[in-house]
């Protein structure tokens, strides 16, 4: 009857002031005064172990007692109490809620409190990188200390430096950090929380991640404790893809919730952090205008894309989110000279559905080839996406510049970049005629040249200019661009950028306040991250004749995805071949003998 | 106490009155003979005559801090009797307390009786009284502890500064506690020489303590945190603490049995929403926990348990809780009330 007021006793009621002696309620149950017994803790067992009962059940009380009596200090809101006790009472959870929940803190704050209610455990951070989680994790530990600073003495060794955090406490607990990837591979702790979840895909998660919480802890005597959440883990993220393998976890997860098999999943949109003011109601305003994307999965905790009839599952593209090196230009050796490597740009002109202008993307192709001459590789290294409201003119300066700048050449022989793949229905059309026109960069003065189409007879200013455009038609072939699209996502051969957080650090330190080169790379790795979104966004549309893709939600664009397809299918009709004829020679050969 | 002119100034331990010890013993204030050789017993003339009978005489001893021992008593009777003409050998004078009171308190109530903390520092007489006193009671465990040769005096002083100290310092291996018992045994004779007010052996003694106290981390600037607070100064350890003690901390049933507040509360109505939503009947609030019991079916199972060792196994699991078995659930959440929810 403890929530009654009218039946509390003294104890409930006053947490200060407890300076009179012949109140029993107030009396501690410990007896301290049994003189045969040196020992306070084996004298009074019984109740201590039914304290420690207690407060490993109710971290939020445990957190309750040490919070300081004045100074600065934070009083835990009702849904993070759920949140607490969640976590260290199920041993799956999930929590999808929205940015500014205080998720990782609420995470953080758990794994420390089990860390001193277990002793001898280890724990783990973990998030996409080891960068990554320290730096999440570093912040919080600072504001747990700086609000709770008794923890301060839990604890007796925090080191942090660029790529490992270590938190050793009183008991011979151990927290550290992971990276959510193959490296962590082989290394075992007993619980851990994964941040930004959504991200993972289930053959990393099945491979690395899950048998690294395997091993049970033995408790101070040497026992296996049964009930013990050994094994737990717990996803703390926003919302990502339906046609994911995280999407497929949570529902699973949500399906043992129902039966009570262990598992609970926690979720909200941005009303929870509004409601106990943790958030402005102008943040949500402003983020409504922004992406649509971002909102629905940020602050909606919508769970993006088709969930029937999707074009891929998005977690194959998630995990080709390997490139770490942005390419802003051609890349050269130590003499100066350019690499010889294969270029292919792929341009879709659009009609933006949200925006009235037309919308451009440029995607930025490289191939990586065997010895023997075979597609390996195919990295989307860049794309560029062109301010709104830019003309056809500008528009094809900005290609033309891009160009030369990954080592194009009108001496073909010598050029990096080996076509620019330009959808060429309608609006394409505008496109392609500007670069048959020859043309200067206003702002340099440079002559930036004419080009010519390698597939058609249009005419162009200068004649014998460089067959470089090649103006794509998608009529028709609409099944076979998909069925190439799948292909070489599912072979694994397209590559992508990761997220700017995993790469910032790789990039050269410039001394310079703004650094242009830092935001075109932050633009390529966003711009990656639309791509994915659009691809999520897409669903199989068959018709009698032909197969085609259409959008799920009709605001976002799929420009990047459409500038991306036509590109691949051009190296797959015209640049795969060339291994064929290369291959053919020493096999006829070797045949002769 | 100050000295004026062979004076001395003495307050009487009965009745509180300030009074002079004279050489003169009409003008004195106190008995002087008896002052000087039962230095316990700073009591004047005129409280002396007062104590006549057995009630006064033990009242005076309990003010004197020393125990009245019923062998003793009877001992110092005797003696007495023995010592008297015939005519009293059945049947004691009534006035016998007040003519042999020196010679009771000085043969048998004399320093050895000494009870709870209260110490006299005295005059030189108090050495003499100790080397006097011959080793008696003295067991067994006492002299393996502390070694043979010592004073009965040094044995209960040694073990009443080891129980004071032995509280606050964690013993943490064999060697700790061999360190303080040296250092007793230096520090208690390092008291007893300066009591007696050898001043070049108490500086011996004391130099040697020290130096025990050091070896043996005594002093409170050596002293960690933990050692101050008696070992367990913060929650983590009182967590490593009870778990050596019990091996498993079980759950606390009570806490599975019924929400404890709001937040409990919120946990199981989210259960039962998403189960409303699916049209799944709700659950009880043990049912939300119900994969704890699967749990440990499955240790039972991998270890091939029979229902006996099963119940042995849970007895011996929640042995601390043995008291608490028996729930009492509150008429809030009693089963009627669930189950027209779920109609509802």
């Amino acid at each position: 009857m403890s929530s009654y007021p009218k039946y509390q006793d003294d104890n409930m009621k006053h947490d200060h002031d407890r300076y009179d002696v012949y109140n029993s309620a107030f009396e501690t149950p410990i007896d301290t005064q049994d003189p045969k017994k040196m020992s306070l803790l084996s004298n009074n067992i019984k109740k201590w172990t039914e304290f420690c009962a207690f407060l490993k059940w109710m971290p939020d009380i445990y957190f309750d007692m040490v919070t300081p009596k004045d100074g600065q200090r934070i009083f835990l809101d009702l849904y993070q109490r759920v949140m607490l006790r969640l976590l260290v009472r199920f041993p799956q959870n999930y929590f999808c809620n929205p940015r500014g929940s205080s998720k990782t803190m609420i995470g953080v704050m758990a794994q420390y409190f089990v860390a001193i209610t277990e002793p001898g455990i280890t724990l783990s951070i973990t998030a996409s990188t080891k960068e990554a989680a320290v730096k999440i994790w570093k912040e919080k530990h600072d504001e747990i200390i700086k609000f709770y600073p008794s923890l301060k003495d839990e604890i007796v060794s925090a080191q942090f430096a660029k790529d490992t955090g270590k938190v050793v406490f009183q008991n011979g607990s151990v927290i550290d950090n992971l990276a959510n990837a193959q490296n962590s591979k082989g290394l075992r702790r007993r619980r851990g929380n994964l941040e930004e979840s959504a991200l993972i895909d289930k053959d990393l998660y099945d491979d690395a991640i899950e048998p690294i919480f395997n091993i049970p802890r033995t408790t101070m005597t040497g026992e296996i404790n049964p009930t013990e959440l050994n094994g737990q883990i717990n996803r703390f993220s926003t919302s990502g893809y339906k046609n994911s393998d995280e999407y497929e976890k949570i529902r699973q997860m949500v399906r043992e919730m129902i039966e009570c098999e262990g598992s609970f999943v926690f979720g909200s949109d941005w009303f929870i952090p509004i409601h106990f003011k943790r958030q402005k109601k102008s943040v949500i305003d402003k983020a409504r205008k922004g992406n649509v994307v971002r909102f629905r999965q940020n602050y909606l905790l919508e769970w993006i894309g088709a969930s029937d009839g999707s074009l891929l599952n998005i977690s194959k593209l998630i995990k080709a989110r390997t490139l770490t090196k942005i390419e802003l230009e051609c890349q050269k050796d130590k003499k100066g000279n350019l690499e010889l490597s294969e270029i292919v740009f792929g341009v879709d002109v659009a009609r933006s559905a949200s925006q009235s202008n037309n919308k451009t993307a440029i995607v930025v192709l490289k191939i990586i080839r065997n010895l023997k001459g075979s597609i390996r590789q195919i990295q989307l290294i860049n794309i560029v996406v062109p301010p709104n409201g830019l003309n056809f003119k500008e528009q094809s300066i900005i290609i033309k510049k891009l160009f030369y700048k990954y080592g194009g050449n009108s001496d073909l022989a010598k050029s990096r970049v080996k076509a620019v793949v330009i959808d060429g229905n309608v609006i394409g059309r505008g496109l392609i005629d500007r670069l048959l026109e020859d043309v200067t960069d206003p702002d340099t003065n440079e002559e930036l040249g004419c080009w010519d189409t390698i597939n058609t007879d249009q005419k162009t200013e200068v004649e014998d200019s460089p067959k470089i455009v090649y103006d794509f038609t998608a009529q028709g072939l609409n099944g076979d661009i998909i069925t190439q699209f799948l292909n070489y996502v599912e072979s694994g051969k397209l590559k992508l950028l990761k997220s700017f957080e995993d790469v910032k650090d790789s990039l050269p330190k410039n001394n310079n306040i703004i650094d242009e080169n830092e935001i075109l790379a932050e633009a390529a790795c966003l711009n990656t991250q639309l791509f994915i979104d659009e691809v999520a966004n897409l669903r199989l549309k068959k018709t009698t004749n032909s197969i085609t893709v259409e959008c799920v939600v009709k605001k976002i664009d799929k420009d990047r995805y459409s500038a991306t397809a036509y590109a691949l299918f051009y190296i797959f009709l015209f640049m795969e071949k060339e291994e064929l004829e290369n291959i053919e020679e020493p096999y006829m050969l070797s045949a002769g003998f | 106490m100050g000295s004026n002119n062979g004076q001395i100034a003495q307050k009487c331990l009965w009745c509180g009155k300030n009074g002079l010890i004279d050489n003169d013993s009409k003008k004195s204030d106190f008995d002087k003979n008896e002052f000087i050789k039962n230095s316990y017993n700073p009591i004047c003339k005129k409280c002396k005559d007062n104590i006549k009978d057995l009630d006064t005489f033990k009242n005076y001893l309990q003010d004197s801090c020393i125990k009245f021992d019923k062998l003793t008593w009877d001992k110092a009777t005797d003696d007495i009797k023995s010592r008297l003409s015939k005519q009293y050998k059945n049947e004691l004078p009534d006035n016998f307390i007040e003519l042999s009171f020196n010679k009771i308190m000085r043969k048998y109530f004399s320093l050895g009786n000494l009870s709870g903390d209260y110490q006299f520092i005295s005059l030189k007489k108090n050495k003499k009284n100790i080397n006097n006193k011959k080793l008696t009671e003295i067991s067994e465990e006492l002299i393996e502890k502390w070694g043979e040769g010592y004073k009965y005096e040094e044995y209960l002083l040694f073990e009443k500064k080891y129980n004071r100290l032995a509280r606050s310092y964690k013993e943490k291996t064999e060697m700790h506690s061999e360190m303080l018992l040296v250092y007793i045994r230096y520090r208690v004779k390092e008291e007893m020489a300066t009591a007696t007010g050898d001043v070049r052996e108490a500086k011996q003694w004391g130099e040697l303590a020290s130096k025990a106290a050091q070896d043996a981390k005594i002093n409170p600037s050596q002293m960690s945190k933990s050692d101050i607070s008696g070992g367990i100064d913060v929650v983590s350890q009182l967590f490593e603490a009870v778990e050596s003690e019990v091996g498993i901390i079980p759950l606390l049933p009570k806490l599975l049995e019924q929400p404890y507040d709001d937040a409990d509360m919120i946990i199981w109505s989210l259960v039962n929403y998403i189960r409303r939503l699916e049209e799944k009947p709700t659950v009880t609030y043990r049912d939300i926990y119900k994969f704890y019991d699967e749990m440990l079916n499955e240790h039972y199972k991998q270890n091939g348990y029979n229902d006996d060792q099963i119940k042995e196994y849970l007895r011996k699991r929640n042995n601390v809780f043995r008291d608490l078995e028996e729930i009492y659930i509150e008429p809030l959440y009693s089963k009627d009330v669930l189950e027209e929810d779920g109609d509802e």
